[in-house]
């Protein structure tokens, strides 16, 4: 057992109705680190960031978050889901959004301590002049900020971001890749993301999820590792996405 | 026009009907938003027929003498929230798929409340008003009960609105943030519930649909936000039954329809009006 890790996973098995996705997952995260989730599509990444929060149980194994148990260590947990999911038309606001990430208190109204706090999430993510719009009104990439802010409205000590750089442009990425960096700075980041390529360049750590798990320092990415992760060779990507990098430049 | 103002200056029952038709939009306003946001108008559709199970019920109980002052709209009630709580049950816990289940509560509710109705002795004509309302026949009873469920339906839609809002937008999250969201949900199903009951009185089981989402939907066109929604989507139905009432009176025309088909073309024009200004760039 790491007593100072931020999360540790120990024989972990999960599977959905018999098939099963995880088996024995065990790691453990250092903390205030920038840590990717990467792995190919059905391997296990979401339900991974889901056993994290809890909402998923694993089958056997221990889950420890921040020291306790997933439930329990919630409330310093911020957690940004894949946005697909959300009603553009639904009625609300930005700040509404963000406000979101401070539930609990049951009250009709938000004390003006949480709107502050809020508005200083919202401040993080450089839209702060954006608080009062309908969100269908946002770009794709701001719209990301605004659930980053949502995540970290609660001042967590985990982030946990299940990929929020799907169809953005790179400029954006970028962009959002400084913003997640910056907090790296003061809390952990874990964030699930397809692209390995350009993520072994901004994380410290990229977590490989396919059935299995294994923890590796960015440094020790090679093709081989990535080949016996996915089963394939992977540096052709790697060497695409460098050609449109500079394309862009 | 001007006798619809005499009616109110001298009847009662013009007057109780006005009484009902300010109380309805209220919740009407406050419910309605979160319906149309969650778009769960189909749940309210289904919760609204199988209310006519209910009503069959208890007025076959209340005419067959074991239990006289029972009114049909307990009976609503009572199968309101039933149904609500298997559909919130259902959605949260069985594999089973929610449209059926939505689709098999609206038409076992109507089945029982025929049955019961016909097995009701002696023919009742109320039958008509509840499936197509009939406000200008409110009791002063009615107006309590409406009353009692509006406090309680607005008071619990208003103090819980920050998790409903929530439990609405992203059910997920909510619960990474330790809401219930299952409570959370049935308790709205159930204000949902309630709701029906309430409006039941005014258009019947078979437009309830249409006042619950059409205020709150024409509302979504002039607002941002949840709660700025309802307090517009309050005032469109006050604006809306009221007129509905008076357009209607004079001709003798059946108010409920009126009222529905005042907010559905409303609804429509200010569609067409929006469809308009985004093809033309403003």
């Amino acid at each position: 057992m790491n007593e100072n890790a931020v999360v540790e996973m120990q024989g972990v098995y999960f599977s959905y109705d018999g098939d099963p996705v995880l088996e024995n997952v065990s790691f453990a995260l250092a903390p205030m680190k920038f840590v990717s989730v990467v792995g190919p599509n059905g391997g296990g990444k979401t339900t991974l960031i889901k056993l994290i929060l809890g909402l998923l149980r694993p089958a056997s194994g221990n889950v420890t978050v921040l020291g306790r148990s997933p439930e329990e260590a919630r409330p310093r947990i911020g957690y940004m889901p894949q946005d697909v999911t959300l009603d553009p038309k639904f009625p609300i606001r930005v700040i509404d959004v963000v406000l979101m990430g401070l539930l609990g208190s049951g009250t009709f109204r938000y004390s003006s301590d949480e709107i502050a706090a809020a508005e200083h999430a919202l401040d993080d993510v450089h839209l702060l002049d954006l608080r009062n719009r309908h969100i269908s009104t946002l770009s794709g990439g701001q719209k990301r900020r605004v659930l980053i802010a949502r995540a970290l409205a609660c001042d967590p000590d985990l982030l946990l971001l299940d990929e929020p750089m799907a169809s953005l442009d790179l400029l954006v990425e970028r962009e959002l890749y400084k913003i997640l960096k910056d907090l790296s700075k003061k809390l952990t980041v874990v964030m699930v993301s397809h692209d390995l390529a350009f993520v072994s360049t901004v994380v410290e750590d990229v977590i490989c999820v396919n059935k299995s798990v294994a923890v590796h320092p960015t440094a020790e990415l090679d093709g081989e590792l990535f080949s016996k992760m996915f089963g394939r060779d992977i540096r052709m990507v790697m060497h695409d996405k460098h050609l449109r990098d500079k394309g862009d430049e | 026009m001007m006798e619809f103002i005499d009616a109110v200056m001298n009847y009662s029952f013009m007057r109780n009907a006005l009484i009902v038709a300010v109380l309805v939009s209220i919740v009407c306003g406050v419910i309605g938003s979160y319906v149309v946001a969650r778009r769960i108008t189909y749940i309210a559709g289904s919760i609204s027929h199988a209310a006519l199970g209910g009503i069959g019920v208890a007025q076959y109980i209340a005419v067959s003498g074991y239990w006289r002052s029972l009114d049909p709209l307990h009976g609503a009630a009572v199968a309101a929230i039933l149904s609500a709580l298997i559909i919130g049950w259902v959605s949260f816990n069985a594999k089973e798929r929610e449209d059926t289940i939505i689709g098999a509560i609206w038409a076992v509710g109507m089945a029982v409340g025929i049955l019961f109705i016909s097995r009701t002795p002696g023919y009742n004509q109320d039958l008509m008003s509840y499936l197509f309302g009939n406000i200008l026949m409110v009791s002063g009873n009615d107006i309590l009960l409406v009353l009692l469920l509006d406090v309680v339906v607005v008071t619990i839609g208003l103090a819980f609105y920050n998790r409903f809002q929530a439990v609405c937008f992203d059910e997920e999250f909510a619960r990474v943030r330790g809401l219930n969201v299952g409570f959370y949900y049935m308790l709205l199903l159930c204000m949902t519930a309630l709701t029906v009951v309430v409006l039941v009185t005014v258009v019947g089981i078979v437009m309830v649909i249409a006042l619950i989402t059409l205020p709150a939907a024409i509302a979504g066109f002039f607002t941002r936000s949840l709660w700025q929604m309802m307090i517009v989507a309050t005032a469109i139905s006050i604006v809306l039954t009221v007129l509905g009432l008076a357009i209607s009176y004079s001709p003798g025309l059946p108010a409920g329809a009126t009222i529905i088909l005042l907010a559905g073309a409303a609804y429509l024009v200010l569609l067409i009006v929006a469809g308009t200004l985004r093809r033309t760039g403003n």
